[in-house]
């Protein structure tokens, strides 16, 4: 199975009354797995069925290895699909719907069953050759979808939230194997979701699309830790996002002095940001760590998730902070209603415009 | 031409032919009988001479009350019977109930003529039940004339009532009525305040197709009606009378008639659609095990409704055994009737199965490309395609077949007393009903499992073969199943463009109840019957024919 990269260029496509994608530009790498992350209606899926042949885009080119295939018709483009609803044929065997695009290809029967049988193994379905679809899991029946699309050894593999239909913990197990899969085959994979988690675990790169426009592309680690606008930062992940007024008025006195928005920004200007899970929340009496910027609050509700805590701390009228803490003993846990002071590192925080949402950086 | 094919495909000429198909065979006629109807039936002049006509005069502007009378109350009949059927059927548990449900079927499916023709076996002129009654002293009126034929429809559309009230009544989540229950409401005011108003929708629209299946019903006030003329008989009187043909008055009618359909059905899927409750069915509704009395009339009541909607087919069976010498029935039981049938007139009944093979055999492969095209290649122009195919539906049969003579016996389409004429009228009569369920098969089969298909290298009518087609062909099979159960038994438009030649089973039975030779009409109604029995066993063998009838 050759690994080949693909190359979407400048890609418009529009529906009556809405531009679904709006100049799309994206490189995927050969044998990289890649997503594509945003809300619904943000142009994820249309992409994919644009590649995979389903919509013709208004204009631009889709380059798949050395070839333009914009003109090539849906069942010659050579890319295998995933669909979210599985789409296993229901009047058709597993053999047979693995075997479906084999005959379409007039590979000979010995190859058919040969390879029907090693993709099975793949997927971990050996010895369902002869069930039906309705005898199988909805875990299963995406199995059968996964083997159906790479025992053809497409050039490219697409995935439209595979996943999106099974409950949690099969999803989690799921998204492992797929991975597995991927990387055993070395196959390039576009993956849609718009489970962020999901797209943080899965992806060697992820692209953050919303209003038809891609947002940021970068690996897991750039989209989470170093996201480029507002947008980014509060669909990854959870942010505790305030106005400069907000943030000015809950600061700690000691506090004041050191903090600054960058550019020298006005206070209606931009809104600050920063991650539930860099907050720490002071024991009482204790020093104030350098470099740190520190509000005063009281703990409004005390959330014991198990692994960590979550507390909503009221630091304003009306202003909620969220911080996220792992909490090894029990006298450590903060009780509700109980004044406390919690701190975020300055090097963790960051400041969006407040028109555009822009990041803005410091020293920018 | 054939670069336009090319360039837009298989599919496009599918909706190219769509819109032929409505030109020639729906917009032609309707065409014609327009056009009739504005000349003058006596001076020939142009303009609206016989549409005054018909409202200043009172023989004419009478049969439109008449049809409004004998409509509505069939509607009310259907309704009194369909809803308490409906009610206990899905509510108690009644023994025997999958029997009484596939006879209510079978009286729907049996055309309503051979309901009329039984009542008069029983209670006509010289019917036998009468003359049981006049033997023991009771001069018991006949059943000719408007009580009749509302008695007739009442036992012929109630199925419509019952089936839909009935599938309204099986998705009222149980939730509602215990929440009803646990607010305080007696179990009285429980049905009244809750249940019904949400089947309230089903039963309106049930009722309303009972309206318009009566209104422009031509066979039963042809039969029973006697004297008593309602339109679609009075249209086909004016076209056909030996005395006084007058077509153009026969037009008028007709167009009158399509404004009474159209406005019913209208109704309908204004009804059908406004206020319809979706249900998440988390909880199905409870049925109940009734005990001693109660139990007792819970089975009296829906057996009562039912026996009486089969009393007549049971007659008609009874009666095709009995022996005759001529009109008359004499003692005993034999094969005599159907051997005069099936030796003196085999014609009618190979016409009738040429006839109807052939149509459903159009139906079906036009109606399956016609709905792949409107539900899976979604366009402005496939939508208006959409709705003007559906327009048969507002044809009453007799208005098709006035506009089919006067489209059709001149060039180009010089058709009148060909077997293709007859087909075509079939055909056309059943297009939309075929064409509605393919769209609604094919809503439940996924668009991604064809783009599958595609995506692993299928081309687009491989995959269709491979992929949708199989997974439609359950579906396919009852349509066509029930389409010829329809156009089998189809009468008021065949009436009309029948000639020695072309004679089908219903126009022979329709014959035969005319002339008074009840034995072999009964003969004749009998295997109608088998055949319609014998397709509707084939129809539950593919499961919910309930949904597809309605």
């Amino acid at each position: 199975m050759a690994a080949t990269p693909i190359k979407i260029e400048r890609i418009r496509k529009t529906f009556p009354g809405v531009t679904a994608l709006d100049d799309v530009d994206i490189d995927v790498a050969e044998g990289e797995f890649f997503t594509l992350l945003g809300p619904s209606g943000c142009g994820k899926t249309t992409l994919l069925r644009t590649i995979a042949g389903f919509y013709q885009q208004d204009s631009g080119h889709i380059h798949v290895g050395d070839t333009i295939i914009d003109k090539v018709p849906t069942h010659q483009r050579d890319i295998g699909m995933v669909f979210q609803n599985y789409a296993v044929f229901p009047h058709m065997t597993v053999a047979e719907n693995v075997a479906f695009g084999l005959k379409n290809r007039k590979v000979s029967a010995a190859d058919i069953t040969r390879r029907v049988a090693k993709a099975l193994a793949t997927v971990q379905l050996s010895g369902y050759e002869q069930r039906t679809p309705d005898q199988l899991s909805g875990g299963q029946q995406q199995r059968v979808g996964l083997a159906r699309a790479m025992v053809i050894e497409p050039r490219l593999l697409l995935l439209d939230e595979p996943l999106s239909n099974l409950d949690a913990k099969l999803r989690i197990q799921m998204r492992e194997d797929i991975l597995d899969i991927q990387r055993q085959l070395g196959i390039t994979a576009v993956y849609v979701t718009h489970d962020q988690e999901e797209a943080l675990v899965i992806s060697d790169r992820i692209a953050v699309m919303n209003f038809g426009r891609v947002q940021q592309i970068g690996t897991p680690w750039e989209i989470y830790r170093d996201p480029v606008n507002e947008f980014v930062a509060t669909f990854v992940g959870n942010m505790n996002v305030f106005t400069g007024p907000e943030i000015l008025a809950a600061l700690q006195p000691e506090s004041r002095q050191s903090f600054s928005a960058p550019g020298g920004a006005g206070a209606e200007g931009y809104r600050a940001a920063f991650r539930p899970e860099d907050v720490r929340i002071l024991a009482p009496g204790q020093q104030l760590p350098d470099d740190v910027v520190a509000f005063g609050g009281r703990v409004d509700k005390t959330l014991f998730l198990g692994s960590d805590v979550t507390y909503r701390v009221q630091i304003g009228e009306g202003v909620t902070l969220t911080v996220n803490e792992y909490v090894a003993e029990k006298t450590d846990l903060r009780d509700e209603k109980t004044n406390v002071v919690a701190c975020v590192p300055k090097s963790k925080l960051m400041f969006f415009d407040g028109q555009t949402g822009e990041r803005l950086r410091m020293g920018g | 031409m054939l670069n336009w094919f090319r360039r837009n495909g298989f599919w496009s000429a599918v909706t190219l032919g769509g819109f032929a198909i409505f030109g020639i065979l729906i917009l032609l006629p309707v065409y014609s009988i327009v056009r009739e109807s504005f000349f003058d039936a006596d001076s020939g002049a142009f303009g609206l001479g016989n549409y005054v006509t018909f409202f200043s005069t009172p023989y004419y502007f009478r049969t439109l009350f008449n049809s409004l009378i004998v409509s509505v109350g069939g509607t009310v009949g259907a309704v009194v019977l369909g809803v308490p059927l409906a009610f206990f059927t899905t509510r108690y548990r009644i023994r025997g109930g999958a029997l009484l449900s596939t006879l209510a079927t079978l009286a729907l499916l049996t055309p309503p003529f051979l309901g009329a023709y039984a009542w008069i076996v029983m209670l006509g002129r010289n019917g036998f039940l009468r003359q049981l009654l006049m033997a023991i002293g009771i001069n018991f009126p006949t059943i000719y004339g408007p009580l009749g034929i509302i008695i007739v429809f009442t036992l012929q559309f109630y199925p419509f009532v019952y089936l839909l009230t009935a599938s309204g009544l099986q998705t009222v989540d149980r939730s509602l009525e215990e929440a009803a229950e646990n607010l305080g409401a007696r179990p009285f005011k429980k049905f009244f305040r809750v249940t019904m108003p949400l089947v309230i929708p089903s039963v309106t629209s049930g009722a309303l197709l009972a309206f318009m299946l009566s209104l422009a019903n031509f066979g039963t006030p042809m039969i029973i009606g006697a004297r008593f003329r309602v339109l679609p008989t009075l249209a086909y009187t004016m076209y056909t009378s030996e005395v006084a043909t007058r077509p153009a008055m026969a037009s008028t009618i007709s167009i009158i008639l399509i404004f009474a359909a159209s406005l019913a059905i209208f109704l309908q899927r204004y009804t059908a659609n406004r206020r319809k409750y979706t249900s998440l069915l988390l909880n199905r509704p409870v049925v109940i095990r009734l005990k001693g009395m109660k139990n007792v009339l819970a089975h009296l009541i829906p057996y009562l409704i039912v026996g009486l909607s089969t009393l007549p087919m049971v007659v008609v069976v009874v009666f095709a055994f009995r022996n005759t010498s001529g009109p008359v029935f004499t003692s005993g039981f034999g094969l005599d009737s159907f051997r005069r049938v099936i030796f003196d007139v085999p014609q009618a009944i190979t016409n009738s199965l040429v006839f109807s093979v052939s149509a459903v055999i159009l139906i079906v492969v036009v109606g399956t490309l016609l709905g792949f095209v409107l539900s899976r290649r979604r366009s402005t122009v496939n939508g208006i395609l959409d709705t003007l195919l559906m327009s048969p539906y507002i044809l009453p049969g007799t208005v098709l077949g006035i506009g089919f003579i006067t489209a059709f016996n001149r060039p180009p389409f010089m058709l009148s007393g060909t077997a293709t004429i007859i087909i075509l009228a079939y055909f056309i009569r059943r297009l939309p009903y075929s064409v509605r369920s393919a769209v609604s098969i094919l809503q439940q089969i996924d668009p991604a499992l064809e783009e599958a298909g595609v995506s692993l290298g299928a081309p687009p009518a491989r995959a269709f073969r491979k992929v949708a087609l199989p997974l439609m062909i359950p579906g396919i099979v009852s349509g066509a199943v029930l389409s010829w159960i329809t156009t089998i038994n189809e009468l008021s438009t065949s009436i009309l463009l029948y000639v020695g030649g072309t004679i089908t089973m219903p126009i022979r039975i329709y014959l035969s109840v005319m002339d008074g030779y009840f034995g072999p009409g009964s003969a004749m109604a009998t295997i109608l019957l088998a055949a319609t029995g014998l397709a509707l066993l084939i129809l539950n063998t593919f499961g919910d024919s309930r949904r597809t009838i309605v």
